[in-house]
């Protein structure tokens, strides 16, 4: 083979998927057992990219609907009474009840209170074969949450996904500061290159982290730039929290 | 991410055919049908994680065919995707030995109503071991080569998203972390003997 050939075999793929392939590439494929061979070999790798880019594409979507599956289904304690009952007596007591829940409301409304309303845990999107995994993501998904901190911390090549799966294993140990170090860090690598890579994911955790520690002031600007963004994987998980709670800790926060 | 719409079966295969609409077709099958393949497959011994691993495969392969053009709506989408589900579960049981759930399974939907779609799924193990590959190479790789062959970017887009100096050095990137992923591939036997036939399928 050629020492260039791979490239321009490459080239001519490049070209094809663009409608733009060459004639004399296609006959050199044709005539050269070798040239067909690397061929289809990289036609092979091209498709392990679409196949992996495909997973992961449904991957991401399994979990935003999770999470939104999650947030629709916890209970709110809400009871709900018929109205014929005792009408006279509620009008009645209308008055006195509406502001005790008031104040009950205000009294116990806070940051924790609301992440761990809307915390559900991250679903590792990963395929039956453990293979796919490493040894932190095995660990992650057999919850051995020590275990994926120790491997976090002994690793030296740290991708994104790796900083995403320590810091919810810090979210799940509720060792705040320490997840909110991580999401950060993705955050900040993802703004130094340009990438989205666990962006929307880090985001919303990381405003989870800040609920946990009780900070709603840090937390609010996050949860309010996903609601704003439809497109933000988090987006219908953080629609769905209550306004009124958010407000609540908002003018908490605030005093 | 936006709530799915409604679709009909041929709005769905529409969908999928369109990568903006890609994320909510999705969602929509997720929400139509996941819970009733996940029941069946947990019906038969597996567990939750087992169903929802097993209806993500599902999912991939139902849009890979769809892509290729070779779903040809002869059975309904949700026929299709439980037989998919089925097949593909049947291969994990067989992979775990366990052979008095696979005769269960065989036995119990032996009358049902279904598509055949064993030849849409005889290579998904080689897929998967595929998918690995590309796992395996650094996040940069990755990177780079889903955004030019999956998110279909020009050069000059990738060099807005990732931080290289210009075309030609994401050009020069791109092919080394080709020829690193076709290395690997070569390098793997049980991969490369049945390489022709993934291919032209």
């Amino acid at each position: 083979m050629l020492p260039n050939q791979s490239q321009l075999l490459i080239e001519h793929l490049d070209n094809t998927l663009e409608g733009k392939g060459s004639p004399e590439m296609e006959q050199r494929i044709s005539n050269d057992a070798e040239a067909a061979q690397e061929w289809v070999y990289i036609r092979l790798a091209v498709n392990a990219v679409q196949e992996a880019g495909l997973y992961e594409q449904v991957g991401t979507v399994k979990s935003a609907w999770q999470a939104q599956q999650s947030a629709a289904t916890k209970p709110t304690g809400a009871v709900v009474h018929t109205i014929y009952r005792n009408v006279l007596r509620a009008a009645a007591c209308i008055f006195i009840l509406s502001s005790g829940a008031a104040v009950y409301k205000y009294t116990t409304t806070s940051s924790d209170g609301i992440y761990q309303k809307y915390y559900s845990s991250y679903s590792l999107n990963t395929s039956r074969g453990v293979s796919a995994q490493d040894a932190q993501e095995q660990a992650y998904t057999n919850k051995n949450w020590a275990d994926v901190l120790s491997l976090f911390d002994k690793s030296k090549a740290k991708s994104n996904k790796s900083y995403f799966i320590a810091g919810m294993a810090d979210l799940e140990l509720k060792k705040y500061d320490d997840a909110i170090s991580k999401f950060q860090h993705i955050i900040a690598a993802n703004v130094l290159s340009g990438g989205d890579y666990f962006q929307d994911e880090a985001e919303f955790y990381l405003a989870m982290s800040w609920l946990g520690r009780g900070d709603a002031n840090e937390a609010l600007p996050l949860l309010d730039k996903i609601k704003a963004n439809k497109t933000h994987l988090y987006h219908n998980v953080v629609v769905k929290m209550s306004a009124l709670d958010l407000g609540i800790i908002k003018y908490k926060s605030n005093k | 991410m936006k709530v799915a719409q409604k679709y009909t079966d041929a709005e769905l295969i529409a969908s999928i055919g369109e990568p903006k609409d890609l994320n909510n077709a999705i969602l929509f099958l997720y929400q139509q049908y996941s819970e009733s393949t996940c029941s069946f497959i947990i019906g038969y011994g597996g567990s939750r994680q087992d169903a929802e691993d097993v209806f993500q495969e599902t999912v991939v392969s139902f849009i890979e065919v769809v892509k290729k053009g070779k779903y040809r709506m002869e059975a309904s989408i949700k026929t299709f995707l439980v037989s998919v589900a089925k097949n593909i579960w049947l291969n994990e049981i067989k992979k775990r030995e366990r052979s008095g759930a696979r005769e269960k399974l065989f036995e119990s939907t032996r009358d049902q109503k279904e598509a055949d779609v064993s030849h849409h799924i005889a290579d998904l193990e080689k897929k998967r071991q595929l998918r690995d590959l590309v796992y395996k190479l650094g996040e940069p790789c990755q990177k780079i080569l889903l955004l030019f062959y999956y998110e279909n970017l020009s050069m000059k887009e990738i060099v807005d998203h990732l931080p290289y100096e210009n075309e030609q050095v994401v050009r020069n990137k791109k092919y080394k972390c080709l020829q690193q992923l076709t290395g690997m591939i070569k390098e793997n036997p049980s991969i490369a003997v049945q390489i022709n036939e993934i291919i032209n399928k």
